[in-house]
């Protein structure tokens, strides 16, 4: 039923991110996986990226720790006369420009969650006005993302 | 009676100094949704942000982040007439939450029995909150990992395929809580700034083996965090002479300056742990490839960094899980100790941060010194 759905996820904590991939490719669906920032909006912005529903961590590394990625996101930001974004809000950052910017016009109905360990009602509110469903690590059991997102992906 | 007069003058203006000097606030306010502070002491200014002035002209409810917060407070101690201890969030001018506890009574008007005024000590304890909200969520990833890969294996996955993500998973609890088990109550001290909690026991130690026992603790979680290798420079510590250190505060500086080195470090890179000396300092140094600290990352440009919660924007952005509170630790415990904590701007992405104790001067003097 939902084997061709995909869930693009990220998520930098590999335990998490493992266990995510696992109970999603348990109930049938592809997954495609980020640790950081820079890697899943390349990947957003691919031609033809049109998965069926995306899980964000709300604090994920802006790129990798290597020297050639922290080269490559200074320059970047550099170029755009900007400063590096902080990580604290990493997923609402993203949420928000898959909402409103043309960069992701095709991506502005997907489901978007926002998988969190962060219980903070201001993040909880600022996701509810993106239109996001917020939960939270811990609080909400790992089925319940996964009940979710075979509810909002069909 | 002119003495003990002259004597009560000079107690008020110690008082009244005292008061100004503590880092406690102290106050007076009106109760109601518009009272207002009547008095209060420098440190309210310091723990709000406001000036006094500010403090002064504004309604006491502003400072809330939530006016129900306000009206919840003034039922709880019109009620029973007193507060002890209660946790308030309150807003700073910054507008960063702060978080306090206040102890406070109420005083009422004699003829018609209404509250006439609230007094009170208010105590900054964000740090604290702070802090604990970081344990928490630290310690929250790694449980969550034990959790997952537990119910997978109950419900019948091989164990195998969960093996890795289990262990990972126990390995990373470990290293956190073996660090709370071993330092919480130094770190809660050092937030209270009751140094005196601390006890240093200095004794002449050598540095070699609380160093060597900190490599060890944190080889194989670096190895497996992001491919790092430790290494220690033991040939460095060769003819190292003893210095005065309490073996345990120093344990736990050495770990907040290795863990930092290992979070900011670029993946499968070699983190040094070496030694030297000279007239005026023994030390060790912990050199590492990663985030760079330029010239105005670091003192004198930025002050900054060895003050609590501070993290650099590149910490920030690549590593979002931190307390900014491991440098602040590390140079309180290096001052107690007489010593200092000295960081120089990174060359080719090699960072060093050196532990400076002072170097014992015996008769026989020191051979090979250099500055």
């Amino acid at each position: 039923m939902t084997q061709s759905k995909t869930v693009f996820i990220l998520e930098d904590d590999e335990m998490i991110r493992g266990s995510v991939v696992s109970a999603l490719n348990n109930a049938g669906f592809e997954t495609c996986c980020y640790s950081n920032e820079v890697d899943f909006r390349s990947a957003l912005a691919e031609p033809n990226t049109s998965p069926n529903v995306i899980i964000l961590d709300i604090m994920a590394p802006i790129g990798r720790l290597t020297k050639d990625s922290y080269e490559r996101t200074k320059a970047h930001y550099a170029n755009l006369g900007d400063e590096l974004p902080p990580a604290k809000k990493t997923g609402l950052r993203i949420a928000h420009d898959i909402k409103t910017s043309d960069q992701f016009i095709g991506l502005k109905g997907t489901p978007i969650v926002i998988y969190s360990i962060l219980k903070e009602d201001s993040f909880r509110e600022e996701a509810s006005n993106l239109g996001i469903v917020y939960f939270v690590k811990g609080e909400n059991e790992l089925q319940d993302l996964v009940n979710h997102v075979i509810k909002v992906a069909l | 009676m002119e003495r003990d007069s002259s004597q009560r003058k000079f107690s008020d203006k110690t008082l009244r100094d005292l008061t100004h000097r503590l880092n406690a606030g102290i106050y007076r306010n009106e109760p109601g949704e518009d009272g207002r502070f009547i008095w209060c002491n420098d440190a309210i200014a310091e723990i709000s942000g406001y000036s006094k002035d500010e403090l002064m002209s504004m309604k006491v409810s502003e400072l809330y982040s939530r006016s129900s917060d306000r009206r919840e407070f003034e039922q709880e101690i019109n009620t029973t007439g007193s507060v002890r201890g209660k946790q308030l969030r309150l807003v700073g001018k910054s507008g960063e939450p702060v978080y306090v506890e206040v102890t406070a009574v109420a005083r009422y008007d004699d003829s018609s029995g209404e509250v006439k005024y609230y007094e009170g000590i208010v105590l900054d304890v964000t740090s604290k909150v702070e802090m604990y909200r970081n344990i928490s969520h630290q310690i929250s990833t790694p449980i969550l990992g034990i959790q997952f890969s537990t119910e997978k294996l109950l419900g019948g996955e091989e164990f195998g395929k969960t093996s890795h993500l289990l262990l990972k998973s126990i390995l990373g609890l470990t290293h956190i809580a073996g660090f709370l088990a071993r330092n919480l109550h130094y770190m809660s001290s050092l937030l209270d700034k009751s140094e005196d909690a601390f006890r240093m026991g200095l004794v002449k130690t050598s540095l070699l083996s609380p160093t060597l026992k900190v490599v060890i603790d944190l080889q194989e979680y670096a190895r497996h965090l992001k491919g790092l290798r430790i290494n220690l420079e033991t040939k460095t510590f060769e003819g190292l002479p003893e210095v005065l250190t309490d073996k345990t505060a120093f344990t736990m500086t050495l770990y907040c300056i290795l863990d930092n080195a290992i979070k900011y470090s670029f993946e499968d890179s070699t983190v040094y742990v070496e030694a030297s000396r000279s007239k005026k300092y023994t030390s060790i140094h912990v050199r590492n490839y990663g985030l760079p600290l330029t010239k105005e990352n670091i003192p004198p440009s930025n002050p900054n960094i060895f003050t609590k919660e501070y993290r650099c924007e590149d910490a920030i952005a690549f590593m979002p899980s931190g307390y900014g509170l491991g440098l602040y630790f590390a140079r309180r415990i290096m001052q107690l100790h007489g010593g200092e904590i000295f960081v120089e701007p990174s060359k080719d992405y090699w960072t060093t941060f050196r532990l400076a104790f002072p170097t014992i001067i015996t008769t026989q003097g020191l051979n090979h010194d250099s500055i």
